[in-house]
């Protein structure tokens, strides 16, 4: 186990918060913001080549690993950046490259990370995060022609209104067997019979609720099926929490770095308000919740490097519940330790707060995942 | 000490359910996001009130008030709350009413009472400066004797309700010679007086009731001044002590409670309702015992406030520190609760989606977006008020002289 960052890693690392700092800072959000411009912007990303970060060069990638993918995300989380890399990037691609076949990587994976394609997950139901068959989505199989009838909802798609294809989990009901199968189609979102309906999350992230009404698809729109071994699904599951985490991580530091600087510089009754033991302890706090989560995130790497021997999809439940946690924890001390200011839109720390609460809801609650691990739930 | 059941409580409880059901009208009720409602509506029911000679709750009758004691208040703010009735203007009725009923002159006690008790006039508290939050008796504003007026400069921040407000209750400095808290005096401004500005201040959870007060060279009439100058420190500090048990806001922690226990009634877990999980009933508990605590606990510091024990003070600090620790924790679990739809802002067309989702007419859940509102709006509780970290400041050293 090896915690310094490589020379590659550090070179990585620094050219994105190269690109954050020239095209990211906090008067740059307020700008998108106020011209209501919340739309996702990848052309930055796909230059930089990040799409393609973990893909194999033989689709044209880059041929990074996880840490690389959780290197880039603590950054774009640090500069609160508007487009959902753990989401839109990680996830999707994942799914494929764990998940499909060669022939529908070959002719999807390129045009992805070129950004030609957009892809968004839409595997999470009300009561499922959708990767398994506990789901209420199903299709139903067309015995004259074979394709597959689609019935369903799901929610809290991110970016599912901009994008041209959706990644769908379904029960596969067959007549012939009694029990479902589960599979994973991708559905172009201009078919009939989908439907959306699209919102601002807290952090003015878009998001979609779709509807699936008689959706019809061919054969060869499943691209991933199981009965019992779901390892492939959820390993790309645990990649996407693991960006998740990062992601926070780099709000806490973000988080952290602000409000010292704050105390240091506020004065009341004379003096700096950072002479306040309180104060001072609390930032400890908040610095311990960002060490221990910054920990788990190792461990959760640890955990997918090493599957042979452990169990990823549990670790991945336990660190976004522990990590979602304590992003909310520290993002609400911060404003507490800003006192009226943290409170208000013009300033940085209400806007990670915003986001700490949202992505303590995408891919389910702390308190989900929690029983999820406990054998509460169902 | 009795605890002994107390007819006398038993018949006004009755009374005022009783006037609450003849004379709180359908198109008055509500639930309430923030702090308080619409201006028109908390204006008509205040004239309601004071048809009834319920104008002012919590003043002594021989100032016009209703003279109820700890328990009748509580009584009385506790059955509004669950009818739905709109919340008052807090700042009239028990920051600045008070104030005039133990400070004013007879002038100014003519003057602004009765606009209080009809309705007529709302208030603004005009306290906290940008330099000047903790430290309020570090204020800047400044008051500037020109012969019958004061001439005012300077600039209030945190104002709620600046925008709705016909009048301020300000903190200015009238001498800048002797230690701060000395030279602070106390005046009240009519909001539309030439010089005065207000800008809105938005904050992440969306309800706008926060704003800037500018004074540019504002005349403000020296009549307009209450107490003599200095006095400003010590009638703030009979106000704070007053303010207590109203940032506990046991209805708000009421209203949370309720809305919970409908919301558990209703959202699915697994194949039954979220009330089922075992995890929720515990947490329901919890804080249920933390109600029942709480509630108790504030009448016990209207009591000591009524009977001016400089205990009141430490035991409502204490109050504060908990009552918004639990507004706090209630509202961030409902949005736990919420799961997906806690995530949706307030400019989503969210209303429609979880009523169809849960198929509820409740008009609780008509507004999924409100809940989150709420939790980003209770982040402040623990700041507004007096910082829980002032407050436990207060109590060590009152209570240990640490």
């Amino acid at each position: 186990m090896e915690f310094e960052l490589n020379s590659d890693q550090i070179l990585l690392r620094d050219s994105v918060q190269n690109f954050v700092h020239r095209f990211y800072d906090f008067n740059q959000r307020m700008s998108r913001l106020k011209n209501q411009n919340s739309n996702f912007d990848w052309s930055g990303y796909v230059e930089n080549g990040w799409l393609g970060l973990s893909v194999p060069e033989v689709y044209e990638g880059v041929g990074g690993n996880i840490v690389d993918l959780v290197l880039v995300s603590q950054e774009l989380g640090k500069a609160l950046v508007q487009e959902p890399f753990y989401y839109s990037v990680i996830f999707p691609l994942q799914i494929f490259l764990f998940c499909a076949s060669e022939n529908i990587n070959k002719k999807y994976i390129p045009e992805i990370i070129s950004g030609r394609l957009k892809i968004a997950p839409a595997l999470n139901e009300f009561l499922s995060l959708g990767l398994s068959s506990e789901i209420q989505t199903h299709a139903v199989v067309d015995r004259n022609s074979g394709d597959y009838i689609l019935q369903g909802k799901k929610n809290l798609v991110v970016g599912g209104a901009s994008s041209d294809f959706l990644l769908v989990s379904a029960r596969i009901k067959e007549e012939k067997t009694n029990s479902d199968r589960f599979g994973i189609f991708l559905v172009s979102t201009d078919l009939i019979g989908v439907q959306s309906k699209s919102f601002k999350l807290h952090d003015a992230v878009e998001a979609s609720d779709f509807d699936f009404v008689d959706v019809r698809l061919s054969k060869d729109q499943l691209i991933f099926v199981a009965t019992e071994d779901f390892a492939p699904l959820q390993l790309a599951f645990c990649y996407a929490a693991a960006g998740l985490c990062a992601d926070l991580i780099g709000a806490m530091e973000q988080v952290i770095a602000l409000t010292s600087d704050y105390l240091k510089t506020r004065k009341q009754f004379g003096v700096s308000i950072s002479s306040f033991q309180v104060l001072q302890h609390k930032m400890v706090d908040m610095a311990s919740h960002l060490e221990m989560s910054r920990s788990m995130l190792y461990a959760l790497i640890d955990c997918i490097e090493n599957k042979e021997n452990s169990f990823p999809f549990e670790m991945a439940s336990r660190a976004k519940s522990f990590v979602g946690k304590s992003a909310k924890i520290v993002c609400g001390q911060a404003i507490q330790l800003h006192g009226g200011i943290g409170m208000t839109e013009e300033y940085a720390i209400g806007h990670f707060y915003k986001r700490s609460v949202v992505s303590n809801i995408i891919f389910g609650t702390a308190q989900y995942h929690d029983e999820l691990v406990a054998e509460i739930f169902g | 000490m009795d605890f002994s059941p107390d007819q006398k409580i038993i018949a006004f409880r009755d009374a005022v359910q009783s006037f609450l059901k003849n004379k709180l009208p359908d198109h008055l009720k509500g639930s309430v996001r923030g702090v308080r409602g619409d201006k028109n509506k908390l204006k008509e029911w205040q004239k309601i009130l004071q048809e009834h000679g319920w104008g002012a709750p919590a003043w002594p009758r021989s100032e016009g008030g209703t003279g109820w004691n700890a328990e009748e208040l509580y009584i009385f703010e506790e059955e509004c709350s669950r009818a739905g009735a709109p919340p008052l203007d807090v700042f009239g009725q028990r920051l600045l009413g008070p104030v005039l009923c133990r400070f004013g002159t007879d002038e100014q006690k003519n003057k602004h009472l009765s606009n209080i008790k009809n309705g007529e006039c709302l208030w603004c508290q005009g306290f906290s400066e940008p330099q000047s939050g903790s430290d309020l008796a570090s204020l800047r504003t400044e008051a500037v004797r020109h012969g019958d007026n004061y001439i005012v400069t300077g600039q209030k921040i945190w104002t709620s309700y600046a925008h709705e407000a016909d009048w301020i209750f300000l903190l200015v400095r009238t001498n800048k010679l002797v230690k701060k808290q000395s030279g602070i005096s106390f005046l009240l401004v009519k909001m539309d007086s030439p010089g005065v500005t207000v800008r809105p201040i938005a904050t992440i959870d969306g309800y706008s009731h926060l704003n800037e007060v500018f004074f540019d060279q504002v005349k403000v009439p020296v009549e307009n001044r209450i107490g003599e100058e200095g006095d400003g420190w010590a009638i703030t500090k009979f106000l704070l002590n007053n303010e207590h048990a109203l940032t506990a806001e046991i209805p708000a922690i009421l209203r949370f409670y309720y809305q919970l226990k409908e919301l558990s009634e209703l959202i699915p877990w697994g194949n039954q309702k979220i009330k089922n999980n075992p995890t929720f009933a515990l947490q329901l508990t919890k804080f249920e015992n933390e109600i029942f605590a709480l509630s108790m606990l504030v009448k016990r510091v209207i009591s000591l406030e009524m009977s001016k024990n400089p205990l009141a003070q430490t035991l409502g600090s204490i109050l504060k520190i908990r009552a918004t620790e639990l507004q706090q924790s209630i509202s961030e679990y409902i949005v736990d609760v919420l799961g997906d739809f806690g995530a949706l802002s307030a400019c989503s067309d969210a209303s429609a989606e979880l009523k169809i989702s849960l198929e509820s007419a409740a008009s609780l859940l008509d507004d999924a977006s409100g809940f989150s509102m709420d939790m980003f709006f209770r982040r402040a509780s623990t700041i507004y008020g007096g910082t829980s970290e002032v407050q436990k400041e207060i109590v060590s050293k009152m209570m240990f002289q640490f």
